[in-house]
């Protein structure tokens, strides 16, 4: 069986991506600057096919969580909470972070608050199944399929927004069940469309979930190798014109455009791995 | 308008063309006849495309016997991919023969044409530059693995413009000559060129890649075919004219040189292949 995600990634450009993110780990400075890099670096360390050092990772979102739970501004910080509960999965699951299970049990909280009309809400039923599958609520309840309509018409959902595939696959991760074939496929293109014309964070979010769920074809080979093949010499990812003047300032393209690429490009490398390795473990199974 | 007419308006519109490459052979004129001979050449001979065919025919071998093609050819070096395909259809047209090549092959004979050094030595030039510095390029070769390969990567890219849209009717045209089956010819890069056309209804490459991902290269899902004829037949039933030319931000390539009237008759001629073909799309 071919392995397309193995030479994604080397340890030793791993390392230097690292490094690359060390940083800006400085959360008095930029807390949701330093919340990502943390997480990217998390994603680099959790990684069992790449630096492979967990523990370091668990200690570095502790000393992330105290920061931010200590944080002056804490309440107006609006941290983005998927990030903090994917990170908290990534690296709770095999350590100890009572200060990290703090941060997430305040989202939550937060989360049982919302009115019932909030909690159907594609976004809040994705999270709360995050959040229950990292033991903090129950579960969802299940939205039956043939409710979302894009699923049966794929000639729309080829043409459908980014907000109305966002929500179509925040419902089917909530559900957690697996997605029908023509319209993993449907999404698989759209995806790697989008990422061409740089709409990363959009793309990715789809990537993710059709990676989460097995749903790996040649369009998602390509679309991981297209984000994985962005890395620059730095360690960060992604391209910018060094004949052309940029308008930001090297903080703001790191805070706006290369930490955001950094941060699903290490993300999407670990799933593609983790992908591959569990399709090389259960025989007969390989990607469709 | 029906599609009777749109093929009525597609024939009229190139016999003016053709026209106007035979009186003022001007640029424009030679890349209006040439982006429509771009896209016969690309696709099998459907019966829609019969009646173009015949009349870009006729056209080529007159400007081939009079000897307009082979001078083309030498003093328009850059334009040698279209008078080519020129000079192919050419000998189809009933009034040709065999001897109205002999002027093209004694220039092929005497080096003046068919040549094209810089593209050939530039690629050379790299892949040994780079071969001696221990980095190897993939093959440039004929094989159709290595043209399928190559044309696929092309997702790695970012972002689209008429270059892309050049790339997949040249493979088209090279997978043809050399009789690949299509399941071995590309089809990543052309279904996600389909894909992103769809998505911002750019009505004059979603007729071009429909027609190609519909009869040349593998068929692409139900739903792109689908969803391209929906947005195609709305736009002919409110249409009165040719399609539209490509949108501006992907119009221009620093590449090659593209003629606004040719590209909405190369596209508009494809829209009206595709709908009036009965295309069997593959089951999900």
């Amino acid at each position: 069986m071919s392995h397309p995600f193995e030479a994604l990634l080397s340890r030793e450009q791993a390392e230097t991506t690292l490094a690359y993110l060390d940083q800006h780990r400085d959360v008095a400075a930029a807390p949701a600057e330093a919340m990502l890099a943390t997480f990217a670096r998390a994603c680099l360390l959790t990684d069992p096919d790449g630096l492979d050092r967990g523990a370091s990772a668990a200690a570095e979102a502790e000393e992330l969580a105290r920061a931010l739970l200590a944080h002056p501004d804490g309440a107006t910080l609006k941290l983005d909470p998927f990030i903090l509960t994917s990170h908290y999965r990534m690296v709770g699951q095999d350590h100890d972070c009572p200060a990290f299970r703090q941060l997430v049990a305040t989202v939550a909280n937060e989360l049982e608050r919302q009115p019932e009309e909030v909690q159907r809400l594609g976004r809040v039923r994705a999270l709360r199944r995050m959040l229950s599958d990292a033991g903090f609520l129950s579960p969802p309840q299940l939205r039956p399929e043939k409710e979302l309509g894009l699923l049966n018409d794929l000639a729309a959902l080829l043409v459908a927004s980014h907000q109305e595939i966002d929500d179509l696959v925040d419902h089917l991760a909530a559900n957690g069940s697996a997605i029908p074939a023509g319209a993993a496929d449907i999404l698989s293109y759209v995806a790697l469309a989008e990422l061409r014309n740089y709409h990363v964070d959009w793309s990715s979010k789809v990537l993710r979930f059709l990676l989460s769920m097995g749903s790996v074809n040649d369009s998602v080979t390509e679309a991981v190798r297209f984000i994985a093949l962005q890395r620059s010499t730095s360690g960060g990812y992604g391209f910018t014109d060094p004949s052309a003047q940029d308008p930001l300032s090297p903080r703001d393209r790191f805070r706006t455009f290369h930490l955001p690429i950094t941060l699903h490009a290490v993300w999407l490398i670990r799933l593609a791995r983790a992908f591959e390795r569990a399709v090389g473990t259960s025989a007969g199974q390989g990607p469709r | 308008m029906s599609l009777a007419r749109l093929d009525e308006t597609v024939g009229a519109e190139l016999d003016s063309a053709l026209h106007r490459f035979s009186v003022d052979r001007t640029i424009n004129s030679i890349l209006d006849v040439g982006a429509v001979v771009e896209v016969l050449q690309s696709a099998p001979q459907l019966p829609s495309f019969a009646r173009a065919r015949a009349q870009v025919a006729a056209a080529a071998q007159q400007w081939l016997k009079s000897g307009l093609l082979p001078e083309l050819m030498v003093m328009k070096g850059a334009l040698s991919h279209p008078i080519t395909l020129l000079v192919e259809i050419a000998t189809e047209a009933p009034a040709y023969r065999s001897g109205d090549l002999d002027p093209l092959a004694a220039m092929v004979e005497g080096g003046l044409v068919g040549r094209g050094e810089l593209p050939t030595l530039t690629l050379q030039l790299v892949s040994a530059a780079f071969s001696r510095l221990g980095i190897t390029i993939p093959a440039v070769a004929g094989r159709a693995e290595d043209l399928r390969r190559i044309v696929d990567k092309r997702v790695l890219r970012s972002r689209s413009d008429e270059y892309d849209l050049a790339t997949l009717m040249m493979a088209a045209q090279l997978f043809r000559a050399k009789s690949t089956p299509r399941d071995s010819m590309p089809k990543v890069f052309p279904r996600i060129m389909l894909v992103e056309a769809l998505r911002c209804g750019h009505l004059n490459w979603i007729a071009l890649l429909a027609l190609l991902n519909g009869h040349v290269f593998p068929q692409a899902p139900r739903a792109m075919m689908l969803g391209a004829r929906a947005q195609l037949e709305k736009a002919v039933k409110g249409g009165t004219d040719l399609l539209p030319m490509p949108n501006p931000d992907v119009l221009y390539s620093e590449f090659l040189e593209r003629s606004d009237l040719g590209l909405r008759l190369r596209s508009t001629l494809a829209c009206y292949a595709f709908l009036n073909e009965d295309l069997h799309v593959a089951p999900l």
